[in-house]
């Protein structure tokens, strides 16, 4: 009859454990948005009984187990929030916290200095006598994309295309001098790119058609272009309606707005606020001068600067004078951009 | 009664195992101490570690950089040629952690309590961090014959990520039989998706493919994309997206998936039914110094047939949380 009940008693507790373990196991977002993720934020790993806690007690040993070592950071100061009573503490070489608590519910909120994310939970059940070991992975705001060969220096000048568009079948020699290096062209730039510009659209270069001319390049300059008090503020949900009416604005037309969106969208998006600033035609030539003969009757150029903006980070740009573009006779479109890591020592009046 | 004892207990095992599959994740790394050996060349006021770096597939790359802390103090070492490395520190109790890449998740120990005098040697087993890996850039191009309504529904294996124009339940758009499509009144020359999916390597078969040098990127490219039968848009919006990925790695594996064999990427349905819906998609891995694989048996490359009402779909996956 005992073992009975004893079993029974297991069982019950057993069952309990396994549906709080269940219920709390925070949801992840790894899908959400194209970052660089801590797999679990705030991750149960055990809840079992303690035989230095009594009935009236239990505890939360909270390891903080993801601390990036590739960064050379001090051990952070953690703000953290248990039910909305807040304390901050400086996380000592154990990279463990213990909190002790009545047995409930609790709902925790953790905030690391510097660049994380900060990390709220589900409302968490501990049990009486109970120790719950946790692990807490913070994650980073945004790695930003740096040139992994040449180090932080060197922006990338990604995808610039050239379009060309003639009445007739036209002979044409394109000249692209990069203020950088070039690290890819397509097809190959051999001393410039010369062939046959197709009434129909597109180039032949070498027998060989081609919609748009390619290049990619790094720079050491760009980051000196931005100007923070121009441009525009753009957030994640607004992304491609606001490139969408820019772009038409500007006239482009329907396939290089689209090879635009589907280039640039796809990684802004992945970040909540963003600085955006466009490059017109003359300005363009800090980034790369374009020579083409004959003349053509109208050159556009367009660059995008593209910043990431930290959450904490409030700026109100003037909105710029949008140019927009010719096309009649030989006309030639270019776009791209670069991604840029947003500075705060660049001092800007507002 | 015996009965409700045996369910009860069942019942019990059950939870037990349930309640331990939260221990242990996989996608975390572990560590195990592997030897404790009293050695006469440590002092006995000191310890000596050897850590061995290991993944699932055996020892991790030599001679690679690897960050660690000990005790919250951060530093750099190389692996050696056997993937180890050795550290000679005080004896008691210390906590480490280490990084490898941003491919592997980082391995945090307990605090260990180290013998004086001795060696240990911890087996460090790195485990892919669960990033899921991107689907990248699916476009979809359609050359109907004659100008039609197309309904156009994705079942992508993952998340979709980003979609132009906004996919809502589907496209639904007028095709014409120069490739442009009108989507809400607006004029786009194809439709576009990406995903994040978890793929793991295990699923490939690598022997089958081709193995690329840096500087043949752009000729290898240009020569499967043509006898597939790409036109020159196409080809050009493929290689201008994967080309530069492509050409900033030494070598790389890469093996093409089309016909069927895309499902595992997502299903694309089309309605009305085209004649030919020819789907290519690459996956590709970069090969590091040292990393090896078999020589594998080149893909004979089919001629797509592109008569009738025809649709190409291309994209692509990077595999990336892996070494071999």
């Amino acid at each position: 009859m005992n073992k009975r009940i004893n079993l029974l008693i297991a069982f019950t507790v057993s069952a309990l454990f396994t549906l709080a373990a269940t219920m709390i196991a925070p949801e992840t977002s790894m899908y959400k948005m194209r970052k660089w993720y801590a797999p679990q934020e705030f991750q149960i790993i055990t809840s079992s009984p303690e035989a230095s806690l009594d009935q009236n007690h239990a505890r939360f040993e909270l390891k903080f187990a993801d601390l990036p070592l590739n960064s050379q950071e001090a051990l952070p100061m953690i703000e953290l929030s248990c039910n909305g009573v807040i304390k901050r503490f400086q996380l000592d070489s154990s990279l463990t916290h213990i909190i002790d608590v009545s047995p409930g519910k609790y709902k925790f909120m953790l905030i690391r200095t510097g660049e994380y994310n900060e990390i709220i939970t589900d409302s968490i059940a501990i049990l009486p006598t109970h120790l719950t070991k946790a692990e807490i992975r913070f994650s980073q705001k945004r790695q930003t994309i740096i040139d992994p060969i040449n180090g932080g220096g060197e922006i990338i000048s990604y995808k610039p295309v050239i379009y060309f568009y003639s009445p007739k079948d036209l002979n044409v020699n394109v000249e692209l001098t990069p203020k950088g290096k070039f690290t890819y062209t397509y097809p190959a730039y051999e001393n410039g790119w010369k062939g046959t510009v197709d009434k129909n659209g597109g180039i032949t270069i070498n027998n060989k058609h081609y919609p748009y001319v390619f290049w990619e390049g790094t720079n050491t300059g760009i980051n000196a272009l931005v100007d923070y008090n121009q441009g525009f503020v753009v957030s994640t949900e607004n992304v491609t309606a606001f490139l969408e009416e820019k772009l038409t604005e500007m006239g482009l037309n329907d396939q290089e707005r689209t090879d635009f969106i589907t280039f640039w969208a796809p990684r802004m998006v992945g970040s909540e606020k963003n600085h955006v600033q466009f490059i017109f035609n003359e300005a363009y030539d800090d980034i790369a001068t374009l020579s083409i003969t004959p003349k053509p009757d109208h050159t556009f150029r367009l660059y995008m600067l593209w910043t990431p903006l930290p959450e904490s980070v409030t700026i109100n740009p003037t909105p710029q004078t949008l140019i927009s573009l010719k096309r009649d006779g030989f006309s030639v479109v270019e776009w791209g951009g670069s991604e840029l890591t947003f500075t705060s020592d660049i001092s800007f009046t507002h | 009664m015996k009965s409700l004892i045996l369910i009860a207990t069942l019942l019990f095992s059950t939870t037990c195992l349930l309640a331990s599959s939260h221990e242990v994740l996989p996608y975390q790394g572990y560590y195990q101490i592997t030897k404790v050996v009293k050695s006469k060349y440590v002092k006995p006021q000191q310890a000596k570690i050897k850590f061995k770096a290991e993944n699932i597939y055996g020892s991790m790359l030599p001679n690679q950089k690897l960050i660690y802390s000990i005790d919250g103090i951060t530093d750099t070492t190389h692996l050696d040629k056997n993937s180890s490395f050795f550290l000679t520190t005080t004896k008691g109790k210390h906590i480490f952690q280490f990084y490898y890449s941003e491919d592997y998740s980082e391995i945090s120990t307990d605090s260990i309590n180290f013998k004086g005098g001795y060696q240990t040697n911890i087996s460090l087993k790195f485990m892919p961090s669960a990033q899921p890996i991107m689907l990248e850039k699916p476009v979809i191009y359609l050359y109907p014959e004659v100008v039609q309504t197309v309904d156009v529904t994705l079942k992508p294996v993952g998340e979709l990520q980003f979609t132009y124009p906004a996919y809502e339940n589907g496209w639904k758009i007028t095709a014409t039989p120069d490739g442009k499509l009108v989507h809400n009144g607006t004029s786009y020359p194809y439709l576009f998706w990406d995903a994040a999916m978890n793929r793991d390597l295990s699923s490939v078969d690598l022997s089958h493919g081709f193995i690329v040098e840096q500087q043949n990127t752009i000729a290898f490219l240009e020569e499967q994309l043509n006898t597939f039968g790409f036109t020159a848009q196409e080809r050009t919006d493929f290689i201008t997206y994967w080309g530069p990925r492509l050409a900033s790695e030494k070598r790389a594996f890469i093996q093409f998936v089309w016909g069927d064999a895309s499902d595992q990427f997502g299903e694309l349905n089309i309605s009305p039914q085209p004649d030919h819906v020819n789907r290519v998609y690459m996956q590709w891995k970069s090969l590091k110094d040292g990393e090896s694989i078999p020589q594998p048996t080149p893909q004979v490359i089919p001629i797509l047939d592109r008569s009738g009402f025809d649709v190409l779909e291309w994209g692509g996956v990077e595999l990336k949380n892996y070494e071999l």
